[in-house]
């Protein structure tokens, strides 16, 4: 579509376009000598900053259209604007838009068919640091900050597309705490928006000072210990969740963005995932799986064995168990939560102590309590094993929130394993099967997406990760109508 | 489509729904002494999924009227059907607990009492079993085809424990009988006749009109799975061991090894896929039992339905307990009366939140549980070799128990100086086992018995006959163990070689590392029992001679 002389019509469409994009300001002004030009200013709030828009070459050449009269500013326009190094004409609303999204702010005046690009350098750093808690070997190094502007510009600069919206909510009576819901219009499921809405409307609050604190306001099961809402540091997660037809929640003040619906599988997956090759993505991802299963149950499966059920060890394996734990006071399981408890309170040192101190605490804990408590006899070397590598298989899952909850329930797989042995073990795995097949997130079964009801051909959402030009449809979360994501052109 | 918004489950859902439920259930109470076995039984098997294949036909056809008792069968009539499938329910539940109840404490933990064992399985499977059918469906959807597979894979690692010549003993043995097989058939409908409630559930079901897909799919998995076992229990046991057992599915796994010897045994974890799929069964019992309640207008049956089935579980009238009556409630009173019902269901249809009682069972459950303990590694005495004879009063057996430091290669020093060969005699072997428990401090583990050594005189009369009904009842000793005669055990077991290496781990290396089969002439437990209950007598054993500081064994 072409660029109107008519400066309403242009401004029609652009707002018709970009409805729902609170991040996207469009801004009438009247310019010139009595104020008689119509002029409009479209740009990507956090992406264009004021200063930019004043420093800029065409930034002065606007601010001298106060002085010039309303009959001369084209002529003015025409004969000085695109000898300007940093703008650059623009013929269509495509074009038009296309620059507005990669951070520019777009200038259209009245009775002029074409719109002048004030460039800026994109979007700019923001001052953004890594995602501490997500780190990645082969990713972009952009992380979330605490201001819910720049963290929507951030999504933004990832998914270049006005369909893809941002709506602004306040809650808070005193805080007023800005929320951003971004979706992509076209893909999300509007009972799940609408769901989303009432939610955030539901209770009347006097400050939400962080995601966590909406999270569990507006979350199905409160009594749950898994988490239900997804969250990451991560721009480059969000937009791809985006993409899946989930909704990503910003909090203001929060660097963690929320992801809904959320699911076990999205829970461990990681970003890396998708820049890896598939095998090794698909390795790694049951790895993960491997970590969890470990994490949870390897200290309830220790306990089982070596008190009830010693004769699934080979002989020389039980024969070891036993020669270490000689001496040793406390029975077994009094043993394994000391020691469980001993990581707890080191790994919680360490992340309240300064980061130079917190790797002082690992070693003061690791040798000299590991050690100490083990040359004094007061445990056995085998569970400090056992221990380290249910601490190891639990920071392998890639989403915090969500290794804690298992961090939690090994605790009762460890008395069920430690007092009814494997019968304990299988008495927890049921329960808890039972229970996360219970949990919905916002409508969506939590054991997505190992419980769908039609096979999903092209999908490719499983435990291993599928090539990507298998996946050519759009998981579950996406509308049906909508759910091509790829395809081969022409 | 908002993927949430009914109450229904897909086809895949509901077919893991009942390999699920019918799985354990079939596995441990069909087969064995008494029951489905042999060839009249694969005869019963096809014949019985034949006329299966049928009844779901009618089953599909018969849910309207499932689903509006009332108003099929009026309000009277409906609410006494409603009954009837309740008593089944609870009486199925009851009998499937009091098996649980009996073969956890035997077979997988000693030393907590069965009352706390179903205690703790009523409160978990009675959870959240009152909700939605989504949330069934999704247990099932995820754990089915991981235990289904489980099941698969440990019945393939059975086969290496497989004979021919014992398959071959199972066919010596049938002679045709007609009564048998049309026993076998009904024993079989029988079994499934919780197929039944399916209309129960089908109104929860997508696509409703090829609902009998999954079902079919399911009773024919189930019967292939059924055959499977009926073909790989004799070949593993031989026919007339086969005829003693009542479980024989659970020491199916007892002597298979894992390649790589990353575990010495697995029938632990076949245990635990069975569990899995028991606790899961009387689940699903609890969640139609809800349903059948508020479809028949009954209340609710949250509470009171799990405290009856736990209640009728541990009922023992006259000794008789819930096990001993079911199986006459199955086969005279259900099944015809599900018959007749669902034809007089068809005619009659033609003519027209308590988080606290949760906590509060979470809570006495953790009291129960800390009057449960096991023994410490430490704790426990692991003999690597017995030593069986006869004496003039009895029996004496001799435990040849593993030097620790020698043994781990640690340098803890044993506080309580243990020995190296422990004898002790009585009057029978239980008698022997209360002197053990009276005379050691430590707890005696037999799941690591590798080597067992018969001596001269118990090998005369057919006292050994009383030494194997000993081993066979108990659990942990594995059937892999190898076994051996010798003049005087006692002697053999208190032999040390130089390395200090004990009696048990030196012979299970003499036959393990010969590479030849000629060489491996070893003897294990499992074909004892088959020679025993096959001929009544004990087979050839190797001798092992103790000359000087040397041991040597005579493959005969």
């Amino acid at each position: 579509m072409g660029i109107s002389r008519c400066l309403r019509e242009n401004e029609d469409y652009i707002r018709k376009r970009c409805e729902g994009c609170a991040d996207i300001l469009v801004r009438p002004m009247r310019l010139g000598e009595d104020r008689k030009v119509d002029c409009l200013m479209v740009y990507i709030e956090v992406a264009v900053s004021n200063m930019m828009l004043d420093d800029s070459a065409i930034g002065k050449m606007v601010n001298h259209f106060w002085e010039v009269s309303p009959e001369r500013i084209q002529e003015f326009v025409s004969n000085n604007s695109l000898g300007i190094a940093d703008v650059k004409k623009l013929e269509t609303m495509e074009e038009a838009f296309s620059a507005l999204l990669a951070g520019n702010a777009i200038f259209f005046i009245d009775g002029y068919d074409q719109a002048m690009k004030i460039s800026s350098k994109g979007y700019p750093g923001m001052g953004v640091s890594e995602a501490e808690a997500e780190k990645v070997i082969r990713g972009s190094r952009e992380g979330f900050t605490d201001a819910v502007k720049t963290n929507s510009a951030l999504v933004r600069k990832r998914l270049r597309d006005t369909r893809m919206k941002v709506e602004e909510h306040q809650i808070g009576t005193r805080s007023h705490t800005m929320l951003q819901m971004l979706y992509m219009e076209d893909l999300v499921h509007e009972e799940l928006l609408e769901d989303i809405r009432e939610r955030l409307n539901q209770y009347e609050i006097d400050g939400i000072l962080d995601s966590g604190m909406l999270e569990q306001l507006t979350e199905d099961r409160w009594y749950s210990p898994f988490p239900q809402y997804q969250t990451t540091e991560r721009p480059d997660r969000a937009a791809q969740e985006i993409l899946n037809g989930k909704i990503v929640l910003l909090c203001d003040n929060s660097p963690a963005a929320l992801i809904l619906p959320s699911s076990f599988q999205g829970f461990m997956e990681s970003s890396e995932d998708w820049n890896q090759r598939f095998e090794m993505a698909s390795f790694l991802r049951v790895l993960r799986y491997l970590a969890l299963a470990c994490a949870t149950l390897f200290p309830g499966l220790y306990l089982a064995v070596i008190r009830f059920h010693t004769q699934i060890l080979p002989t020389n394996l039980i024969l070891s168990f036993a020669e270490a734990r000689e001496g040793v006071p406390f029975s077994s399981v009094a043993e394994l939560v000391f020691l469980e408890l001993a990581f707890e309170l080191i790994r919680e040192a360490g992340v309240r102590v300064p980061g130079a101190l917190g790797n002082a605490i690992g070693i003061v804990g690791g040798l000299i309590v590991g050690d100490a408590a083990v040359s004094a006899n007061l445990v056995s070397p085998i569970v400090v094993m056992i221990v380290a590598l249910t601490a190891l298989g639990s920071m392998t899952i890639p989403n915090e929130e969500f290794a804690s909850a298992f961090r939690l329930v090994k605790y009762v797989f460890l008395f069920l394993g430690g007092y009814l042995g494997i019968f304990g073990i299988v008495l927890g795995l049921y329960l808890m099967t039972a229970h996360l097949a219970g949990l919905l997130s916002f409508g969506m079964p939590y054991l997505m997406p190992f419980v769908k009801k039609e096979p999903l051909k092209g999908v490719g959402d499983g435990i291993l990760r599928m090539p990507f030009q298998k996946r050519c449809q759009r998981p579950l979360y996406a509308k049906r109508d909508e759910s091509l994501r790829l395809k081969k052109k022409g | 489509m908002y993927f949430a918004e009914n109450n229904r489950i897909s086809h895949r859902q509901f077919y893991r729904q009942m390999v699920l439920t019918f799985l354990a259930p079939f596995l441990l109470c069909l087969l064995g002494r008494d029951k489905i076995l042999g060839l009249p039984g694969i005869m019963g098997v096809i014949l019985g999924l034949l006329l299966l294949l049928f009844y779901v036909i009618f089953l599909i056809r018969l849910e309207p009227y499932y689903s509006a008792l009332d108003k099929s069968a009026g309000d009277v009539w409906g609410r006494l059907f409603g009954l009837f499938f309740v008593i089944y329910v609870i009486l199925t539940g009851a009998y499937l607990l009091g098996i649980l109840e009996e073969i956890v404490p035997t077979s997988l933990l000693r030393g907590v009492p069965g009352w706390v064992i179903s205690l703790c399985a009523v409160v978990v499977c009675a959870f959240g079993t009152h909700k939605g059918m989504q949330r069934r469906g999704r247990v099932a959807e995820v754990s089915g085809g991981l235990l289904l597979g489980g099941i698969l894979l440990m019945m393939i690692l059975c086969l290496g424990q497989c004979r021919a010549a014992y398959l071959q003993e199972m066919a010596a043995a049938w002679v045709f009988d007609g009564r048998e097989a049309v026993k076998s058939t009904y024993g079989i409908l029988c079994a499934f006749s919780g197929v039944g409630l399916i209309p129960f559930a089908l109104g929860n079901v997508e696509k409703r009109g090829s609902a009998w897909k999954p079902i079919a799919l399911g009773v024919v998995t189930l019967s292939g799975i059924i055959l499977g076992m009926l073909l790989l229990l004799p070949a593993v046991f031989g026919w007339e061991r086969l005829l003693t057992e009542g479980f024989p599915v659970l020491p199916l796994l007892s002597g298979a090894d894992l390649p790589g010897n990353v575990l010495a045994r697995f029938d632990v974890l076949w245990m635990g896929f069975l569990l899995y799929s028991l606790l899961f069964a009387i689940g699903s019992l609890f969640h139609y039992g809800h349903q059948i309640i508020r479809l028949a207008k009954l209340g609710t049956g949250r509470y009171w339905m799990a405290a009856a089935v736990y209640g009728l579980s541990v009922l023992e009238l006259g000794g008789r307990g819930i096990e001993d009556y079911y199986g006459s409630y199955l086969g005279y009173v259900f099944l015809p009366g599900l018959l007749l019902l669902q034809v007089l269901l068809m005619f009659r249809g033609k003519e027209r939140r308590k988080r606290k009682a949760a906590a509060a069972a979470a809570l006495s459950m953790m009291l129960f549980l800390s009057g449960c303990a096991g023994v410490e590694p430490e704790k426990r005495m692991y003999p690597l070799a017995l030593g069986a004879d006869r004496t003039d009063g009895g029996f004496m057996l001799t435990y040849g128990m593993p030097d620790l430091p020698e043994a781990t290669g640690q340098g803890k020093e044993e506080e309580d100086g243990s020995v190296s060969a422990l004898t002790i005699s009585g009057s029978d072997f239980r008698e022997i086992e209360a002197r053990y428990n009276r005379s050691q401090e430590k707890y005696l583990d037999m799941g690591h018995l590798q080597v067992l050594i018969l001596g001269s005189r118990i090998l005369e009369n057919q006292s050994w006959k009383s030494l194997l009904d000993y081993l066979e009842q108990e659990p942990l000793v594995g059937e892999n163990v190898y076994v051996f005669q010798t003049e005087n055990p006692r002697e053999v077991l208190e032999w040390r070689n130089g390395k200090g290496t004990s009696i048990g781990e030196y012979l299970l290396g003499m036959i393990e590392n010969r590479m030849s089969e000629n060489e491996r002439k070893g003897v294990t437990l499992r074909q004892v029992y088959h020679k025993r209950y096959q001929m009544g007598e004990m087979p050839r054993l190797p001798r092992i001679q103790v000359n000087r500081s040397e041991i040597e064994v005579y493959w005969q």
